[in-house]
């Protein structure tokens, strides 16, 4: 049996953000949205970027799914906008999907065009709750049901 | 977190990790919103190793996914076997998505967070300002070192130091009462049944 020790470790960090100075929470967060607002056009054009590249990859006779995969996740990592949430959603599906079902070189292609339509749905449209949560629900549905 | 409450990171300084640079320059220039003005980049876990050789943080925020080395063996390794004066750094994971296999790699790599993606500045703020005043205790054993995991669900540990919990069931083993089942009733236990979904 291996030997546990326990013990506790106090953060320098703990210090640090108790010194004289500093700002509330509340600017502190201010300024990170400002920070956000500013890099959202960025994003939306990687986002459009990842969209084509996924949708080129999807088109090969033997797409790459690691690709997509990468892709997918990046482009979660993009979705930062207030709007984003559920494209960040269809993303993260795309990559569960991928990751319960691919197989080397194959995928489940009308999976992945109803991924590919769904992204297209919710990004730079105006798609309304009600089809976004619909869209979400069917998406869910068919990665569990598509799940070994 | 209440939102008046001061919070000074001007002092404190990050070692940023991530292979995606647009993720990379969000993080850094939202970290640098939230005050902190000493940002250490990398864009793989070997230079970030490199970097924390020579150096100590007081936070570390690294990208889970990444080719090569990933984000949770390199906190294995800050863990393990970095400068023993930097050991015990906060460190938060950020991920896009968890792979099925790497979801045991995630718990036990010994990150005070695992954060999902896409990052929210809210998450960010809440999660540093959590590890800075945690009061966990910190584990090592032969399989695991890093922070108690265990805080979440079942609260701390009610007497230290054994750790065990008042709510905690006895570790004896009872006495098995009646028939032991038969292979076939085991077997159909755990057949696999066509769902109606």
């Amino acid at each position: 049996m291996s030997v546990v020790r326990k013990y506790v470790v106090k953060s320098p960090l703990a210090d640090l953000i108790k010194r004289p100075g500093g700002i509330s929470a509340r600017e502190a967060l201010r300024r990170a949205d400002q920070v956000i607002e500013n890099a959202r056009e960025g994003c939306l054009n990687e986002i459009d970027r990842l969209l084509e590249c996924i949708r080129v990859e999807s088109q090969q006779p033997a797409p790459d799914t690691e690709l997509i995969y990468q892709y997918s996740a990046d482009m979660i990592a993009s979705c930062v906008g207030p709007g984003d949430g559920d494209l960040a959603q269809v993303a993260i599906s795309l990559c569960d999907l991928i990751d319960r079902t691919a197989v080397a070189g194959q995928v489940n292609r009308t999976a992945l065009d109803v991924h590919m339509s769904s992204m297209r749905a919710m990004h730079r449209t105006g798609a309304d709750a009600a089809t976004r949560r619909a869209l979400l629900g069917g998406l869910a549905q068919m990665v569990a049901k598509l799940d070994v | 977190m209440n939102p008046s409450a001061k919070i000074n990171l001007e002092f404190a300084s990050a070692l940023t990790v991530d292979d995606n640079p647009q993720a990379l320059d969000l993080l850094c220039t939202i970290l640098a919103a939230l005050g902190i003005k000493d940002i250490t980049r990398c864009t793989s876990a070997a230079e970030a190793m490199d970097v924390y050789q020579r150096r100590r943080f007081d936070l570390v925020i690294t990208d889970g996914q990444m080719p090569e080395m990933d984000g949770y063996e390199l906190v294995q390794w800050i863990r393990r076997t970095g400068p023993p004066e930097g050991r015990h750094a906060p460190v938060l994971v950020f991920t896009a998505h968890s792979r099925r296999t790497q979801v045991m790699r995630a718990r036990d790599c010994g990150a005070n967070f695992i954060v999902s993606k896409p990052l929210s500045p809210k998450i960010l703020l809440e999660r540093i300002y959590w590890v800075a005043k945690a009061t966990r205790m910190f584990i090592e054993c032969d399989t695991y070192v890093g922070p108690d995991r265990r805080f979440k669900m079942q609260g701390p540990p009610a007497e230290f130091p054994d750790g065990r919990r008042r709510d905690d069931v006895a570790g004896d083993v009872k006495t098995v009462a009646g028939e032991n089942m038969s292979q076939e009733e085991l077997s159909a236990m755990i057949a696999p049944q066509k769902v109606s979904l």
